[in-house]
């Protein structure tokens, strides 16, 4: 099992670069949320001999399919982090499907899904983390297949192209910068962090997954992955540190202390429990 | 090139009958197994055949939705439902799991949509689900004009797209909020639709919206109508109206509206009671309505802000069930309360709108009605004005 973690910001490499085994960047433009700051460039020169994924995680409109092309091609020596089929196909032309970690965030819940990917020869799958572990586990028994997997960290919740916050700003008249937004519906307290750029919205949920007493149940994954959005270089450092020392002790109660004292909101999301579903089996008489 | 299929909703066997009367080339329902909108009224096998023989009869085909995200606990007996749905004779399955999509293929001969919860939005997706052997790629909502153009262009398959009805604002198929916020499963068919909520907005942690500037994330029902002409010049091959939990009345108007239209524009080369037809709408619906991404990124005025609904400036009184030209009377099975001494409007898929006039209302014994307040009862009233069995009365 690799440790993947998150890169959005080029002064964090140096906080990470010693501790996770893989680094997923997040690109201007080519990424869903990312730090128009970013040196993909400078990055990838700090981060030489490491193994680096790209992600190029948007669902992409027609009129951006030249630049990823084009993005593909220049770096087609690393791996990437894929949500859209579309950009699956223009991989699959460029002969880079093995450079390919395929995570359409909640469409993949089940091994038949697991399985039919699989034969594309992907470097990874993404299972979605709003299923219960025991699904992922069965799917993996059932399956074998390679999974890419976010252990800790926020998990986005909506993804619109609806450019939501300039739209606001004209509507209420509002003058606001970029960061540290949140949204909280009117009959809840919890507050959803809220991202914007010229490719869309993103909220997050208020909370932060963390899967890390089960990760001696979880030693089947390809890739742990920890998103560090909206947590500071040294936080994510910490944690990924404690994640990479649970795998090799027995007792990891101090470590799971360790993650406490850092008084962070964490749950552990839809881990033990399935989302509700009234269905009815189909027994062939209907 | 064929004609381009307006394809259209039915929550039940009647709405489907009415979408198939008012003009719809084909109808998409939802089954019992496998499909989103579960609250909608959804199909048993009997009524999916039923429903199949009624189409099929009048010249128009049945899409069912298997749509779907299956956890592990769902995988059981897809093929032998989706047998029973080709016994049917159901023509084509909509599914968004690649995997039911691969064993309509491989195990009937009924056809495969990639279902929009898919959120394929480029000529690079349609051309990987080519590869992979289905029939027909429904687009995401976010295209534009020009994007489905250059889409259609560059595909060997059909190509569907919508044209009226609800919008998600999420990227179809990748939102979570319902799932996180009520553990309702918006791919399971339980989305609470929390994009419709209204929400406080903090900066630094302060708040900086009030209560007149509550955000929403909800944007306006699409309605293209005016589209019709490029989308048919465009090549496209089926046109999506959304809203299988909507009224007969609704499905009824929308439908016959954007038959008009379409077959206006075959006969005529342009459209020149388009305004009539956006009236006819605008009647049926109660939501505000815009061209969504159709025209490019949505802007202030495609979003739905301050709860500015409206409700529909018609009510659906009743179906016109029998009328005779000799004594001028006319049987109404009754859908909503009205009363003797009122004005109404009788809707018909052959003459349009006409206004009536009605006296006394009787039961269907002959008994003088003080309204007629029971639904689904037959009432009669004489009027001078044709009517035609299924008109609708609002």
């Amino acid at each position: 099992m690799k440790y993947a973690v998150s890169i959005y910001k080029n002064q964090d490499i140096q906080h990470l670069k010693d501790i996770a085994d893989s680094f997923v960047l997040y690109i201007p433009k080519m990424s869903c949320v990312y730090d128009p700051e970013f040196n993909i460039d400078s990055a990838l020169e700090e981060l030489k001999g490491k193994e680096i994924i790209l992600g190029i995680n948007k669902v992409y409109l027609e009129w951006e399919l030249d630049a990823l092309r084009e993005f593909v091609l220049r770096y087609s020596g690393y791996k990437f982090l894929v949500s859209d089929l579309g950009a699956v196909q223009i991989l699959k032309e460029a002969g880079l499907l093995a450079n390919v970690i395929y995570d359409p965030n909640t469409l993949i819940c089940n091994s038949m899904e697991l399985e039919l990917f699989s034969r594309y020869g992907f470097s990874a799958l993404g299972m979605s983390s709003e299923i219960p572990l025991a699904d992922v586990q069965s799917a993996y028994r059932r399956t074998e297949a390679k999974i890419f997997y976010q252990v800790f960290g926020r998990k986005i919740m909506f993804y619109s192209k609806r450019k939501l916050v300039d739209i606001y700003k004209e509507f209420s008249g509002l003058e606001f910068g970029s960061e540290g937004m949140e949204l909280q519906e009117f009959m809840r307290t919890e507050k959803y962090p809220i991202f914007y750029n010229e490719g869309g919205t993103y909220v997050y949920r208020d909370y932060l997954i963390s899967l890390l007493k089960e990760m001696k149940n979880l030693s089947f994954l390809e890739y742990a992955y920890i998103e560090g959005i909206t947590l500071n270089p040294e936080i994510i450092a910490k944690i990924a540190l404690i994640f990479k020392k649970s795998a090799e002790i027995e007792d990891i109660s101090e470590l799971e202390n360790e993650l406490l004292a850092l008084d962070l909101n964490i749950k552990d999301g839809f881990a033990y429990k399935d989302t509700a579903y009234v269905k009815e089996g189909f027994d062939g008489k209907n | 090139m064929a004609k381009i299929e307006l394809l259209a909703p039915a929550g039940n066997l009647e709405k489907l009958k009415y979408a198939v009367m008012y003009g719809a080339d084909a109808v998409f329902i939802g089954g019992k197994h496998f499909s989103l909108r579960s609250r909608a009224s959804n199909f048993t096998l009997e009524e999916i055949q039923e429903g199949c023989e009624y189409a099929h009869a009048h010249g128009a085909k049945v899409h069912v939705t298997c749509n779907i995200v299956m956890h592990e606990s769902d995988l059981g007996g897809v093929v032998s439902y989706l047998k029973a749905l080709e016994n049917c004779g159901v023509d084509a399955i909509i599914a968004s799991s690649p995997t039911i999509l691969s064993l309509v293929k491989q195990h009937t001969r009924m056809e495969a949509h990639v279902s929009t919860q898919q959120s394929v939005i480029n000529s690079e997706g349609v051309k990987f689900f080519e590869e992979f052997g289905v029939d027909r790629v429904v687009l995401g909502r976010e295209c534009s004009m020009e994007d489905i153009k250059n889409i259609r262009a560059k595909s060997k398959i059909d190509i569907e797209a919508f044209i009226h009805g609800g919008m998600c604002s999420s990227v179809s198929g990748r939102c979570m909020l319902s799932n996180v916020m009520t553990n309702r499963d918006a791919n399971r068919g339980g989305c609470a639709q929390s994009c419709r909520w209204d929400y406080r907005v903090f900066k630094d942690g302060e708040q900086i919206s009030n209560d007149k500037s509550i955000f929403t994330m909800s944007g306006k029902d699409l309605c293209t109508i005016e589209y019709i002409p490029q989308m048919i010049d465009a090549g496209v091959t089926s046109l999506k109206i959304e809203g299988r939990m909507k009224s007969l009345h609704y499905i009824a108007a929308v439908v016959n509206a954007y038959r008009k239209a379409i077959d206006e524009y075959y006969a005529l080369g342009s459209v020149p009671n388009m305004a009539q037809y956006k009236e006819d709408i605008f009647l049926a619906e109660n939501r505000p309505a815009s061209t969504g991404f159709l025209a490019g990124d949505v802007t202030i005025k495609e979003q739905l802000f301050s709860r500015e609904y409206t409700t529909p400036t018609k009510d659906f009184f009743g179906i016109v069930q029998k009328y005779n030209k000799e004594t001028k009377e006319v049987v109404v099975e009754v859908r909503n309360y009205f009363t003797p001494n009122s004005e109404v409007e009788l809707f018909s898929r052959f003459s349009g709108r006409t206004k009536i006039k009605i006296g006394k209302i009787y039961d269907i014994r002959g008994n003088e009605l003080e309204c007629a307040n029971k639904p689904m009862t037959l009432v009669k009233f004489t009027t001078d004005v044709v009517c035609e069995q299924y008109d609708i009365i609002r």
